[in-house]
């Protein structure tokens, strides 16, 4: 079986600014992978590289197999940290939308989550807050069974009480087919999650380990990540 | 796929122009009411509401195509479009084709409206006048202007029509290109301005080019009603009646260029803000 993820040798800069230095790394699929990192690190460089937002590296990218391009974008479900669904839609359309372009969506799964968050229908994306959009969008992503879900800040704008609802929700959503690589800042709230933890400083891979052999320290991820990058402070 | 792209593209387009197209049939009817009553200071303010509408159907569409392509794919939007298991051709040809079909979807109206319009007026003037004296009229009208041959018609119009939607695909493919090119990483940050500067200088330089083209290649097509096509070793007047065959080459070729170089730099120097 194909890696979901290989990353041989990536560079990426903008302008004189070189936001990744030659990061190398690769996954198997059915893994839960927190991407960490201080503010500015290339976290969401390398996550847009791998869902096919980015063209302009250097080195070599692949998602199960093929370098991001049609194929690796109908097996991708990708959530950027801003709203991006059309503000004209309802939110039954944009489910619509999905089912359109995603032969993996599952629309009666997006039903069932509408409901569960208690989000309407006919109820038009711009008349609900930012929090309202996020959850649709989120809801919308996973309700794909897609190979590889890609989560840029999936708690950035939710509010605590929901934050551990939307967490339960990956889980239960994701298969042991799948992978999740979800980028946050709010380590405490999202550690219990993961399976691995790739921690990127300095545009390079800083640390790249399960969360078994990190636990074995007796030591937090989030602990692990302030003693990594505690010249960031 | 692409014919789900198309689907949804139109349905967007939709979202954008539909007000004004309600509008459009408001004050059509507002004018039949006018005439009908005979209300004479209705009638006036509904011609004036229907000139305004069938104008703002024009300009309402140019500038939804406009915004909408920006939007949707260099702003927040673009995340969405962009993430989408398609090619770039396949996401220009989409925005391309919608584009052309509002486009000409606009002109029709605006050629429908104004024709409701004249044939209200014309009922209104039939039954001040009289039959029997715009009888009267026509025949001194026909009397002046010979009729053409059915076949010529239907070339000349369909030779025009042709033009016409080589110019607006023109249009279009520029307008996408000068907006792609402003999204690459030196215009990016300054706002809309590279891509309205880039679109004049492009523009320009395209029109000295086919001015250049219809001098030194003189062969061109003359369209008229008597004769149909007539092609001619003449420098062309470069109108809708008369236009120079390298010149139309040369508009197909850079059309062309325009849509592949945007989907060039989309797979290449676009980066998302």
């Amino acid at each position: 079986m194909n890696k979901i993820i290989e990353v041989n040798d990536l560079h990426k800069s903008y302008g004189k600014n070189e936001v990744l230095k030659g990061l190398t790394l690769s996954y198997e699929p059915g893994q839960i992978i927190g991407l960490l990192g201080p503010n500015g690190c290339g976290k969401t460089t390398l996550m847009k590289i791998l869902v096919g937002l980015i063209h302009d590296y250097e080195g070599d990218v692949r998602i199960d197999g093929q370098a991001p391009g049609v194929y690796s974008k109908s097996i991708t479900a990708y959530l950027p940290e801003r709203t991006y669904l059309p503000e004209w839609m309802r939110a039954g359309e944009a489910i619509d939308y999905f089912q359109d372009f995603f032969a993996d969506f599952d629309k009666a799964k997006s039903l069932e989550l509408l409901r569960h968050f208690g989000l309407e229908e006919k109820q038009k994306i711009k008349s609900m807050s930012k929090g309202m959009q996020e959850k649709l969008q989120l809801l919308i992503v996973m309700s794909r069974n897609a190979r590889l879900y890609c989560l840029d800040e999936p708690l950035g704008g939710v509010d605590p009480a929901t934050r551990s609802a939307i967490l339960d929700f990956i889980m239960q959503n994701y298969t042991d087919k799948s992978t999740v690589l979800i980028t946050t800042h709010l380590i405490n709230d999202v550690e219990r999650i993961f399976n691995s933890v790739l921690m990127i400083g300095n545009g390079q891979v800083a640390l790249n380990s399960s969360i078994d052999e990190l636990r074995e320290s007796g030591k937090t991820v989030e602990d692990i990540f302030k003693e990594v990058f505690s010249f960031a402070w | 796929m692409l014919g789900k792209m198309i689907k949804n593209e139109m349905k967007a387009g939709l979202h954008s122009v539909a007000l004004v197209y309600v509008a459009a049939v408001g004050a059509l009817a507002a004018v039949a009411f006018s005439l009908i009553f005979k209300i004479m200071w209705l009638t006036a303010i509904a011609l004036i509401a229907v000139v305004a509408v069938a104008l703002g159907i024009l300009l309402i569409t140019i500038v939804s195509i406009i915004a909408g392509f920006n939007r949707s794919l260099f702003r927040d939007q673009g995340y969405l479009t962009f993430t989408l298991p398609l090619t770039s051709g396949q996401i220009l040809l989409a925005k391309g084709l919608c584009s052309f079909i509002w486009l000409v979807l606009s002109y029709l109206s605006v050629l429908v409206i104004y024709g409701a319009v004249f044939s209200m007026t014309f009922a209104l003037a039939r039954d001040q006048m009289g039959a029997e004296n715009l009888e009267m009229v026509k025949q001194l009208v026909n009397a002046f202007v010979q009729l053409p041959d059915k076949a010529a018609v239907v070339t000349a119009i369909i030779a025009i029509a042709s033009r016409v939607f080589l110019l607006i695909v023109f249009a279009i493919a520029l307008v996408f290109f000068s907006i792609t090119l402003s999204n690459v990483r030196p215009f990016q940050r300054q706002g809309f301005l590279p891509a309205v500067l880039i679109f004049v200088v492009v523009f320009l330089i395209t029109q000295l080019i086919s001015t250049l083209l219809n001098i030194y290649v003189p062969l061109s097509v003359t369209v008229s009603l008597a004769e149909g096509l007539k092609l001619q070793t003449q420098v062309a007047m470069n109108t809708l009646l008369n236009f120079g065959v390298a010149d139309v080459i040369f508009q197909l070729a850079i059309t062309c260029f325009f849509f592949g170089f945007s989907a060039w730099l989309m797979n290449h120097k676009i980066n998302l803000k």
